[in-house]
């Protein structure tokens, strides 16, 4: 090979080597808090702040361009709303703003980031004199600015991300959390457990549901739930699945909601005072697979089986015990010939009578045989 | 003479392939120097919390939703239903260390939202639950009520080693014009802090009010990550 080529086939893996390191991409657009306080893990995801009347906090996201390309990045701010089942959402650009929405002013609304780049907005909180004590939550929305599909007919589908604003007007906080229901659904495939509780606080409140599932015995033999947001004043519901036990039975499902009683500790941090509600025990009665069935019918009917056999047995011997009376052999007597006389099976006599092969009996001798 | 050609040869191959591999390796690693020791850094800084629609190659696409067409009724109809999201376009969520509690995806409109022709001038409602969704029960005039069924949605990891815990799908329900998003996916407190889910096939129906006219119509909604 010519030194040229050599160069020219070097130069090129130099460039192939030197691409391939920074070729890394992760996710897409985004943004996180700018500022998060390093006493609070939970401020590196949402914003959480206390917030006296009329005051004003500075704070800033971080809009993030992960993607390969560059990218045009509308930033507003709304009030949040309940998603069903009482999730945390955030609401549309177009409903009309009368909460935090209104509070935030943001220093850019639109940024234009090139790829695996980033810019921090910063933006203000101002709380009016006239919001009431208690938690107020609302949203930072990060959309791409880009066209959604073609509007000639059926559904066009936006994206957008946002960051939770948590702030907290202090007063009177009350943290209180009721258990509603538990419900215990069943079709032919699965259980469905459908817990619900209300937030009759004025505060959000991070829960921990627990659904406990026992069979007969009192083993667990499944657990559901997990750690929720639930906002103030709101009722959250939850759906979890579990596919039917194969063998069926008897079960029963307890409900446990816990949560952190302490009103001065803020979101995303905890005091150890937990509170556990237990929830109505709810007991359902599973059909088994119909293979399991009839397996588990066969067994009952060996089962009863094996009862009426043991119960006919233990009657016969009652009544042998009571009836049967000690009758003295007479000469040319055996168990044979006795059998006979008495109408009885030969290995009956000589059971009772603890007779053992060659089961020879004595002229006088006593043994218990029926009545005449 | 040829011997010292040969050697000089060998030389610039040997000096060029060194030059190529510290050059690569400049671009993945940083050197300290030291007397006696080397310290290799390396920084990974938490990404973001983001969702997008993709196809199969994990390309950003743009999505919609269609019905099959319907005959002018004198009757309120619902739709088939529909699906958002399919096997081969996807809706993809990464959480990069962004989303320490857990995370929402919800499905929603602006309340005042109604289906539209081209020109405005034929609407029907999303959110209204008058007459089981044929009705006007609301603050506007229209009638018209959709659905979405979560239930019906495959939702799995998308990459190893993320996990379905604390992930699940939202009930099946439909927009009121007091609830006006709808939870397509919840993952609580106890899910990963670092991974990456796909989902697709969420149902969507849509019920029509009777006598409405004949025209294409369209509407919007917006998918929202937050976390919680």
């Amino acid at each position: 090979m010519t030194s040229k080529k050599l160069v020219l086939l070097n130069f090129s893996l130099f460039l192939l080597l030197a691409q391939a390191a920074g070729a890394v991409e992760y996710g897409g657009i985004g943004g996180r808090p700018a500022y998060p306080r390093p006493d609070n893990q939970r401020t590196e995801s949402i914003f959480i702040h206390s917030i006296e009347l009329g005051e004003t906090k500075k704070e800033g996201i971080k809009v993030l361009n992960n993607t390969g390309e560059e990218k045009t990045i509308n930033l507003y701010a709304v009030d949040s709303v309940v998603s069903s089942g009482g999730a945390f959402s955030c609401a549309q650009l177009g409903d009309a703003q009368s909460d935090v929405g209104n509070w935030i002013k943001l220093t850019k609304t639109e940024v234009t980031l090139k790829p695996s780049t980033n810019e921090v907005v910063d933006f203000s909180i101002t709380a009016p004199a006239n919001a009431d004590v208690g938690e107020h939550n609302g949203c930072i929305i990060l959309q791409e600015k880009k066209k959604s599909a073609a509007q000639g007919s059926g559904i066009a589908i936006n994206f957008r991300t946002g960051l939770r604003v948590a702030l907290m007007v202090p007063g009177d906080i009350k943290k209180n959390l009721e258990i509603v229901e538990m419900k215990v659904l069943k079709d032919a495939t699965k259980i469905t457990y459908s817990p619900s509780v209300k937030n009759t606080g004025n505060v959000s409140i991070d829960a921990t549901i627990k659904i406990l599932t026992t069979n007969l015995f009192g083993q667990v033999i499944v657990e559901h739930g997990g750690g929720y947001p639930i906002l103030r004043g709101q009722r959250s519901d939850w759906n979890f699945e579990l596919a039917n036990p194969y063998w069926g039975g008897w079960f029963k499902s307890s409900m446990f909601v816990s949560y952190d009683i302490d009103v001065k500790t803020e979101i995303g941090k905890s005091s150890g005072n937990i509170k556990t509600l237990a929830g109505p025990a709810v007991w359902f009665f599973v059909m088994p697979a119909p293979l399991a069935l009839l397996v588990e019918l066969a067994i009952l009917v060996l089962l009863f089986t094996l009862l009426i056999y043991v119960f006919v047995r233990l009657n016969r011997l009652r009544v042998i015990k009571k009836t049967w009376q000690l009758t003295s052999v007479s000469e040319n007597d055996d168990i044979l010939s006795l059998a006979k006389k008495y109408d009885v099976d030969w290995k009956l006599i000589a059971k009772i009578n603890k007779l053992e092969a060659p089961y020879t009996i004595k002229t006088g001798q006593k043994l218990k045989l029926p009545p005449n | 003479m040829k011997k010292n050609m040969q050697i000089d040869k060998a030389l610039r191959i040997i000096a060029l392939s060194l030059v190529v591999v510290i050059s690569g390796l400049s671009g993945l690693i940083h050197l300290a120097q030291a007397n006696t020791s080397t310290t290799l850094n390396q920084t990974i800084n938490p990404g973001s919390l983001t969702m997008d629609f993709k196809d199969n190659s994990e390309v950003s696409t743009t999505t919609s939703v269609t019905f099959g067409a319907l005959a002018v009724s004198a009757t309120c109809q619902q739709t088939a239903t529909s699906s958002l999201g399919s096997a081969t376009q996807r809706i993809w969520i990464d959480n990069l260390n962004a989303a320490n509690n857990g995370w929402t995806v919800s499905i929603g409109a602006a309340t005042s939202s109604l289906w539209h022709n081209v020109a405005s001038t034929s609407k029907y409602d999303f959110n209204d639950a008058g007459g089981a969704g044929c009705t006007d029960g609301d603050a506007d005039t229209f009638g018209g009520q959709m659905f979405i069924d979560p239930t019906a949605a495959t939702i799995a990891t998308g990459s190893v080693p993320t996990t379905m815990t604390g992930v699940s799908a939202g009930a099946a329900t439909a927009f009121t014009s007091a609830a006006s998003n709808v939870t397509l996916i919840q993952a609580a407190a106890g899910s990963d802090d670092i991974g990456k889910w796909k989902a697709y096939g969420f149902g969507v129906s849509q019920k029509i009010p009777a006598n409405q006219s004949s025209n294409a119509y369209s509407f919007d909604l917006t998918v929202t990550i937050v976390a919680n």
